[in-house]
C-alpha cells in the first residue's frame, strides 16, 4: 500500500458497477462528482492530484440486438463524457502532477457496449499518456474482467498503486487484476 | 500473394463490398480483393473509375442498410465486407473538442458497426461470412496528439472482438486489420511519419505501402483460414 495520502477525486460514482465500497474504502481522501459532463466539474477537477474515472456501461445488449443508432449513440456519448472527463482533469491538474486512472468492466459477452467502451478506453490510455507525460501527469487503466470475478482486495490493491503518485513512472498502462492470457482477456493489450 | 480459396461456380464471384474504395487504403484492398477473385463493390462519398461504387455516407445507418440490401438484390449475396472508409484528424491534449470527438466516432465506429448490422443477419442465415474492418495499430500503441482518432478505433476493435466471439460458431469470421503508418494522403507531405527521423526509429525504417493492407485483408478473407478476433497489424516492425 501507499500511504493513503492523495487526495482522489472519484467521478461518476453511480456507474461503478465493479466495486460499490470504493467511496468508503479509506484509499484516500475522496470526494465525488456524480456529472462529469457539466460544466461546474470542470471548476472541480483543479486542486485533486488523483481523478478515478468510472467508466460503467448503463446499457447491455450487443450490436446484434440493439438498433444500431442506439447502440452507436451509446458508446460515442459514454466516450466523449470519459475524453472530456481525462482532458479537462489533466489540464486542472499540471500543476499538481496528478494521476488518472479510468475503471472499466470487461466481461465474456458478445459485441456489448461494454466491450467497446473497453476497446475505446484502452487506445485513449495509451494516446493519452504520451500528451501527458511530458507533464509529468500519469494516466492508466485498471479493467475489471467480471467473468473472472477478482477479488475487492486485488482491485483496491491496482487503484492505490494506480492513483497514487508513489507510482508516477507508471503511465499508459492497463492493468486486469486476476487475469492471465486467456481468449476472455485482451492479452497483449 | 495469397489466392482465395472459395469453391464458387466459374462466372460466380463472390462478392466482396469496400468502404472508402476511392483512394488509400480501401482502394488498395479493392485492386488486391478483384485480383484474387473476388466482386468488388465499392462504397464511398464519392464514385471510383475503378470499380462499380455506391455513394453512401457510412456514418448514415439506414443508407448503409439500404445500400447492402440493394447490393445482395442487384449484385448478389455479399460473402465479405471490409471498412476502410476513414479520415484523421488530430487533438489537442489538453482541450476536449467534442464536434471532433464525434465526427471521428461516426465515421469510424458508426462506420464499421453499422455495415456489421447490415449485412450479418443474412450472413448468419447463410451460415457464413467475412468482415474485416481496417482499423489502426496506434489503437495498441498510441499516439501523441492523437486521442479521438485512437479512442474511437479502439472501440472498433473491442466491438470487432466481442462481435467475433458471438459469431465464431456460426460460420462467420470477424478481423481486424490494424495498419502501422501508411503511404496514403492521410499522410500529408509534412506529416512527422514522413520524415527521416521517425522512419528510422521503426525497425523496418520506412511507411507501408497500401498494398500490404491489401494482403493481410486478403489473407483474413480467405474463407478456409480460421481466423476470427484476430488483429493483424503491417506495422513495420513496431513491437508493442
Amino acid at each position: 500500500m501507499t500511504g493513503h495520502s492523495q487526495n482522489i477525486l472519484l467521478v461518476d460514482p453511480q456507474s461503478s458497477e465493479c466495486f460499490p465500497w470504493l467511496p468508503g474504502s479509506g484509499l484516500g481522501q475522496i470526494q465525488t462528482l456524480d456529472d462529469f459532463n457539466a460544466e461546474p466539474a470542470d471548476r472541480a477537477f483543479a486542486g485533486w492530484t488523483s481523478v478515478i474515472i468510472m467508466v460503467g456501461s448503463d446499457a447491455s445488449g450487443s450490436l446484434l440486438d440493439t438498433p444500431v443508432a442506439d447502440w452507436n449513440s451509446a458508446v460515442t456519448v459514454k466516450l466523449g463524457k470519459v475524453l472530456r472527463a481525462a482532458q479537462t482533469a489533466a489540464a486542472r491538474m499540471q500543476a499538481a502532477r496528478g494521476r488518472i486512472t479510468l475503471v472499466w468492466a470487461e466481461d465474456d459477452g458478445g459485441a456489448t457496449i461494454r466491450h467497446a467502451l473497453a476497446g475505446g478506453c484502452t487506445g485513449m490510455v495509451k494516446a493519452l499518456c504520451l500528451d501527458f507525460a511530458p507533464h509529468h501527469i500519469g494516466i492508466n487503466g485498471l479493467a475489471v474482467d467480471l467473468a473472472r470475478q477478482p477479488q475487492d482486495r486485488d482491485i483496491r490493491a491496482c487503484l492505490d498503486l494506480l492513483a497514487s503518485r508513489a507510482a508516477e513512472g507508471v503511465v499508459g498502462q492497463v492493468l486486469q487484476p486476476a487475469s492471465s492470457t486467456s481468449i476472455t482477456g485482451w492479452g497483449s493489450w | 500473394m495469397h489466392s482465395i480459396s472459395t469453391q464458387k461456380p466459374q462466372g460466380d464471384k463472390p462478392v466482396v463490398i469496400v468502404t472508402g474504395i476511392s483512394s488509400g487504403i480501401g482502394n488498395a484492398v479493392g485492386h488486391l480483393l478483384e485480383r484474387e477473385g473476388w466482386r468488388v463493390v465499392g462504397i464511398d462519398l464519392r464514385t471510383s473509375s475503378e470499380f462499380q461504387t455506391f455513394q453512401c455516407d457510412v456514418s448514415d445507418c439506414a443508407a448503409v442498410s439500404a445500400v447492402c440490401e440493394q447490393v445482395e438484390a442487384e449484385i448478389g449475396a455479399i460473402a465479405a465486407v471490409v471498412t476502410a472508409a476513414g479520415f484523421w484528424q488530430g487533438t489537442t491534449p489538453f482541450q476536449h473538442d467534442q464536434s471532433v470527438w464525434e465526427k471521428l466516432a461516426a465515421v469510424h465506429l458508426a462506420g464499421s458497426t453499422n455495415f456489421a448490422k447490415a449485412v450479418l443477419p443474412a450472413m448468419l442465415k447463410r451460415g457464413q461470412g467475412n468482415i474485416v474492418f481496417i482499423t489502426t495499430d496506434l489503437a495498441l500503441n498510441g499516439n501523441p496528439d492523437d486521442a479521438c482518432y485512437v479512442t474511437a478505433k479502439g472501440a472498433v476493435l473491442g466491438m470487432m472482438r466481442g462481435l467475433a466471439r458471438e459469431t465464431h460458431s456460426r460460420g462467420i469470421r470477424i478481423n481486424s486489420v490494424a495498419p502501422g503508418a501508411t503511404d496514403t494522403a492521410i499522410l500529408p507531405p509534412d506529416s512527422i511519419w514522413r520524415t527521416p527521423e521517425k522512419l528510422t526509429s521503426l525497425p523496418m525504417p520506412r511507411l507501408i505501402d497500401p498494398a500490404e493492407i491489401g494482403a493481410a485483408v486478403a489473407l483474413l478473407c480467405d474463407p478456409a483460414l480460421g481466423f476470427s478476433g484476430q488483429i493483424l497489424s503491417p506495422n513495420a516492425g513496431q513491437a508493442r
